[in-house]
């Protein structure tokens, strides 16, 4: 199948038509083109790759089951988004009920080992942790902002929300990130 | 904004991004695996939740076009020798006991419905009740 290279969004809406036709090449299309950002979204979100890695494959399962029904109203990126976050607040309740163990949210381990990248990687292992331990509104409004690239509108379409409650996540998120990483951080600067 | 709040900043904007793409070498063959699982789910979901009630349809048609009119079950010849009038009932449960909580009866060509049974009502008292009620 032969997609010309133009507008990523508009290469996008043209895939989804195919898959409702039932094109599964089009299908592998869509889940090569935007695995990446899911797993990298949820894995913030969630702290395990393992985990994030399972939610991101329900993301595409579900998206098959709404092709018929899909309407290109906002970017698919902003659809698969919302099926991911509405995933990941069911994956949390069922963490609230069933404590996860420790093994199950542990840090992979990373590989560097200069005194100089050490620092680097610890600054940025303090913000994810710190981004970690933010209220679930304000995380996955910083994130979608932020790692993601997404607009505010678009992060209200994500979530739900109006786009004043969106600011007011993000301004929220940022100060206490301020507040948490303070300290720490100008230690390490 | 001062420098550190600046710092701050991009230092939040790196670290995030580097987990902003995680590519996963075959994940698409893995995801195309579970939307094929997904799919032949759904489909025999729909199937049974078609077919099921129409076996079940099937199941009462044959039971009421070959039971034979004497082969009552000893609840049913009771109840049937109680109001006398064997030939002219229909018991549409197949077995009458206790725990029936709904019973119609076909009586004399008009039809009693009576939900509002307790399921530990006796034979005699529903009997009592059909024919209070006919």
């Amino acid at each position: 199948m032969d997609v010309p290279e133009s507008d990523p969004d508009a290469d996008d809406r043209r895939l989804m038509l195919l898959v409702a036709t039932g094109d599964g090449d089009a299908l592998r299309m869509i889940v090569e083109r935007h695995h990446g950002r899911l797993v990298g979204f949820l894995t913030s979100q969630l702290g395990a790759q393992a985990v994030a890695e399972e939610l991101a494959l329900e993301v595409f399962v579900r998206l098959h089951r709404a092709a018929p029904r899909w309407r290109p109203e906002a970017k698919l990126s902003t659809f698969l988004f919302h099926i991911a976050h509405n995933l990941m607040l069911n994956e949390h309740r069922r963490r609230a009920r069933k404590p996860t163990s420790p093994m199950e949210s542990a840090p992979e381990p990373g590989d560097d080992t200069h005194a100089s990248n050490r620092a680097v990687a610890d600054i940025q292992e303090a913000f994810l942790k710190a981004v970690e331990g933010l209220p679930e509104e304000q995380r996955t409004a910083i994130l979608l902002l932020v790692q993601q690239d997404l607009s505010y509108e678009e992060i209200g379409k994500v979530m739900k929300v109006s786009v004043p409650s969106v600011k007011t996540w993000v301004h929220r998120a940022r100060l206490q990130l301020r507040k948490t990483m303070g300290d720490e951080f100008r230690i390490l600067s | 904004m001062d420098d550190t709040d600046l710092n701050l900043e991009a230092h939040l904007r790196d670290a995030l991004r580097r987990s902003r793409e995680l590519m996963v070498p075959g994940f698409t063959d893995r995801a195309m695996v579970a939307i094929q699982r997904d799919t032949r789910r759904r489909k025999v979901i729909r199937w049974v939740s078609i077919s099921a009630p129409l076996a079940g349809c099937a199941a009462l048609l044959a039971l009421f076009v070959s039971a034979p009119s004497d082969g009552l079950n000893p609840n049913e010849a009771d109840f049937a020798r109680l109001i006398s009038a064997q030939d002219k009932v229909i018991v549409a449960t197949p077995h009458l006991d206790d725990t029936e909580a709904l019973v119609s009866f076909v009586f004399s060509e008009s039809t009693v419905v009576a939900p509002h049974l307790d399921t530990t009502d006796s034979l005699e008292e529903l009997m009592d009740l059909v024919l209070s009620e006919s």
